[in-house]
C-alpha cells in the first residue's frame, strides 16, 4: 500500500524530501520493514538516521519515515507529524479503494439487472423466464449451482430448474420452498452437503421465495461451495427475484392473451363454418311463406336448418342443435346436417321418422363417444293436401299457431339423437289451413336471459306468436328477435338463435 | 505486466476503470484529456488504451485520429467507451479503427475480457496483421474482439 501511494504520489514525496533538506536534512527518506523505498538525495542510502517516525495505521506499522543529519525534539515531533499525516492518507486511500470496489460492484450489478430486464424480454414461458433468471444470477453473484421453482395455481405441472445440471435435491429444494411460503420468509440460508463429482461437499444455499400475483408460488435460490453469501449477495437476489415475479406475471399475462386470442379465432371460424353451411337462399314453395334466420352467440353453439327440395318429393326441412359450445359443436353440427340431409335426399321414400332413425343410428356410436347429443325437428310439407308431417327428437320450441285458435306447443315424443341407439321419434301429421303458422325455433330463443337474469321462457314466446301471427313470416321473425332483444336490455346472447317461420299462404 | 492508458476528464471514472483493471493484473497509468495522452503516450510505452468518448481539449475520436495519423503511435490497440450509446459514434469509432466499443456504465468483467483478449491478440500472429491494418487506416473491429 505504501509502495502504491509512493508511486502515485512520488512528486508530493519528493517535495517533502525537498524541504526537509531545505531545513539542514543530509537525507529524507520511506523504509518499509528495513527497505529504503525512495530517498533524497540520490546516493545517501540513509544507514544511521539521526531521526526515524514510524507510519502506523490501526497499530500496524506500514513503515518509516527516515531524516539524517537533523537532530532535536522539534524536529523529531516534524518527522513524527509527517509520518501522522502519511497513515492518515493512506488510511483514506485504503478507504477510497473499498469504496472504488463498492461503486464497481454496484455498478456490475446494475449494468447486470439492466441485462436480465434485457434478456426477459425475449422469453414467452415460465420455464424460459425462470432458467434466464437462474443463469443470470449465478453469473451475478457468482454461484456454482442455481436452481428456480414456479407451482401455478392449478398445481397440476410444478416446475423445477436446475442450472448447470440437477446437482441439488430436489426434495430438499421442495422443502425449502414450502418452508418459505409457508413462513413468509424473505429469505432462508442453509447449510447442505452436496454430491457433485462423487466427492462430498458443503455447500451454502440462499432461498428466496417469489411472489406471483400475490401469493407464494415461485421461488430461487443459489447455492455457493466456496463462500458464503454475504449482505449485498443477498440483497442483489432479492432484487434478482422481484424481477423474476414481474416478468413471471409478464409472461402469464402474455399466455392469457394468447390463449383469449386463440379462442376468439377458434370462434370466429367457428361462427363462419356455422353460417357457411346454413342455406343460401330460402326455398320457394307454393302456398307458403317462409323464413329461417340464426344469430350465432359469442361463444357459438351448434344450431342449424337446412331444407331439402328434390323434383319430384315433397319439401323437407330440418332445426337442430348440437350441445355445446364453439369449434367442436360447430363441427358436430355439420356432422348431424349431413347426415339427416343425405338420408333426406338419398333414401327412397325419406319420411321425417325414418330419416331421424337413420340418422341417429349413423351418429349414434360417434356421439356417445364424445358425449354429446343433438335436438331435431324434422318435417316435410306435402304441397298437394297442405299436410305437414314432422318427427321431433327432443327439440324445443316448435309452436303451431292455428290462424283461429290459441298456440300449442309441439312436444318431442323422442329422445335427441345420441341420446339411445333407436330413435323413437315418430311421424305426427297436421294440416296446415290458410293463416295458420308453424315456428320452429331452438332453446337461444326460450333461454334467453333478461337483466334480472329470468329466462325468456315459453310461455312468454307463445304469447309474442299470437301477436305477430298476422305479420309475414319474415316479419314474425324480425318481431322475435326484436322482442328477444328488448327483453334481453343489451346483455349478450349465451346461445345461438335459430328459427324456420313457415306460414300457409291465405291465397 | 502489460500497461493501460485510461483517458477520462472525470476523475472518479478514471478512478473506477483505474481499479478494475489494477485489480486483474494491469498497470495502469491515467490521463484526464486527449492532449494529456498524447504527452503520456510519447514518454511512456503503453499496450492499449482505453479513452472516454466525450472530452474537452481534445476528444475521443480526435485522439484516435490523431494517434492513427502518427508514424509511431498508429499501431495502439483502442477500446473507446461512452455513455451516449448512439450507433453513430460507434461506426464513427469503427471507422477510425477503434479496436472496441463500450457503453457506460461498464461491466467490469466485460472490459477486462475485452482489455485481456485484444493484449493476448496483439501478442499473437494476428497482432502483426492487426498493426498493419491500422498503420493503414483500416478499421479493426466495432465491437469487442
Amino acid at each position: 500500500m505504501l509502495v502504491a501511494l509512493l508511486s502515485s504520489q512520488y512528486a508530493r514525496f519528493k517535495a517533502l524530501a525537498d524541504a526537509w533538506i531545505a531545513m539542514g536534512a543530509t537525507a529524507f527518506g520511506v523504509s518499509q520493514e528495513d527497505y529504503l523505498l525512495a530517498y533524497w538525495p540520490a546516493g545517501h542510502l540513509l544507514a544511521r538516521p539521526s531521526l526515524r517516525a514510524p507510519i502506523m495505521l490501526e497499530d500496524e506499522e506500514l513503515g518509516e519515515l527516515r531524516v539524517a543529519g537533523l537532530h532535536g525534539l522539534m524536529y523529531e515531533q516534524r518527522l513524527r507529524a509527517d509520518a501522522t499525516m502519511l497513515a492518515y492518507t493512506l488510511q483514506l486511500e485504503r478507504e477510497l479503494q473499498q469504496m472504488t470496489a463498492d461503486l464497481v460492484t454496484s455498478q456490475d450489478q446494475q449494468v447486470a439487472l439492466y441485462r436480465l430486464t434485457q434478456t426477459m424480454r425475449d422469453h414467452l414461458t415460465v420455464e424460459e423466464t425462470l432458467r434466464a433468471v437462474v443463469s443470470e444470477a449465478m453469473r451475478m453473484i457468482k454461484a456454482q449451482h442455481g436452481y428456480a421453482m414456479y407451482v401455478p395455481v392449478d398445481a397440476q405441472t410444478a416446475l423445477l430448474v436446475q442450472l448447470p445440471g440437477p446437482s441439488l435435491q430436489p426434495e430438499l429444494l421442495w422443502q425449502l420452498f414450502w418452508q418459505a411460503q409457508a413462513n413468509e420468509q424473505d429469505q432462508h440460508v442453509v447449510d447442505v452437503a452436496l454430491e457433485t463429482t462423487g466427492d462430498p461437499t458443503t455447500c451454502q444455499i440462499l432461498h428466496l421465495p417469489i411472489k406471483v400475483r400475490g401469493a407464494y408460488l415461485a421461488g430461487m435460490g443459489l447455492a455457493s461451495t466456496t463462500s458464503e453469501f454475504s449482505a449485498p449477495d443477498k440483497k442483489l437476489l432479492r432484487a434478482i427475484a422481484d424481477q423474476a415475479s414481474v416478468q413471471i406475471e409478464r409472461t402469464l399475462l402474455y399466455k392469457e392473451m394468447f390463449d383469449q386470442a386463440k379462442l376468439r379465432t377458434e370462434m370466429d371460424l367457428a361462427r363462419r363454418v356455422q353460417l357457411d353451411l346454413l342455406p343460401r337462399n330460402l326455398p320457394h314453395i307454393a302456398g307458403l311463406d317462409i323464413y329461417a334466420a340464426s344469430r350465432p352467440a359469442y361463444e357459438v353453439g351448434g344450431d342449424f336448418y337446412d331444407f331439402i327440395i328434390q323434383e319430384g318429393r315433397p319439401f323437407m326441412f330440418v332445426t337442430g342443435d348440437v350441445t355445446g359450445k364453439g369449434l367442436s359443436a360447430a363441427l358436430l353440427m355439420t356432422m348431424t346436417r349431413s347426415a339427416i340431409h343425405s338420408k333426406a335426399r338419398f333414401m327412397p321414400y325419406p319420411t321425417p321418422e325414418s330419416v331421424m332413425r337413420q340418422s341417429n343410428e349413423d351418429l349414434y356410436s360417434d356421439f356417445t363417444r364424445v358425449g354429446v347429443f343433438a335436438t331435431a325437428f324434422i318435417g316435410q310439407y306435402d304441397t298437394k293436401d297442405h299436410t305437414l308431417t314432422y318427427a321431433n327428437a327432443g327439440h324445443s320450441p316448435v309452436i303451431y299457431q292455428p290462424y283461429d285458435a290459441e298456440p300449442i306447443l309441439l312436444r318431442a315424443d323422442g329422445t335427441a339423437i345420441g341420446v339411445l341407439a333407436i330413435n323413437y321419434s315418430r311421424n305426427q301429421r297436421l294440416r296446415l289451413r290458410p293463416g295458420d303458422l308453424l315456428v320452429v325455433a331452438t332453446d337461444g330463443f326460450s333461454d334467453m336471459r333478461g337483466a334480472d337474469d329470468e329466462s325468456f321462457g315459453i310461455e312468454r314466446l307463445l304469447t309474442l306468436v299470437t301477436a305477430l301471427r298476422t305479420r309475414s313470416a319474415e316479419g314474425i321473425a324480425a318481431g322475435m328477435f326484436e322482442a328477444l332483444d328488448q327483453f334481453g336490455q343489451g346483455r349478450s346472447q349465451d346461445d345461438d338463435q335459430t328459427l324456420i317461420v313457415m306460414k300457409r299462404q291465405i291465397s | 505486466m502489460p500497461t493501460v492508458l485510461v483517458v477520462d476528464d472525470y476523475a472518479p471514472n478514471n478512478r473506477l476503470l483505474e481499479f478494475v483493471l489494477e485489480q486483474s493484473g494491469f498497470a495502469v497509468m491515467m490521463a484526464s484529456d486527449g492532449m494529456h495522452a498524447l504527452n503520456t503516450l510519447r514518454s511512456v510505452p503503453i499496450d492499449l488504451i482505453v479513452t472516454d468518448l466525450r472530452m474537452p481539449r481534445l476528444n475521443g475520436l480526435d485522439l484516435v485520429q490523431q494517434l492513427r495519423a502518427d508514424g509511431q503511435l498508429c499501431t495502439l490497440p483502442i477500446v473507446m467507451i461512452t455513455a451516449s450509446g448512439r450507433a453513430s459514434d460507434e461506426a464513427q469509432a469503427a471507422g477510425l479503427g477503434v479496436d472496441a466499443f463500450l457503453t457506460r456504465p461498464v461491466d467490469s468483467d466485460e472490459l477486462v475480457d475485452v482489455v485481456s483478449q485484444i493484449i493476448a491478440r496483439e501478442a499473437s500472429n494476428e497482432g502483426l496483421s492487426l498493426r498493419e491494418r491500422r498503420r493503414q487506416g483500416g478499421s479493426v473491429s466495432s465491437r469487442g474482439v
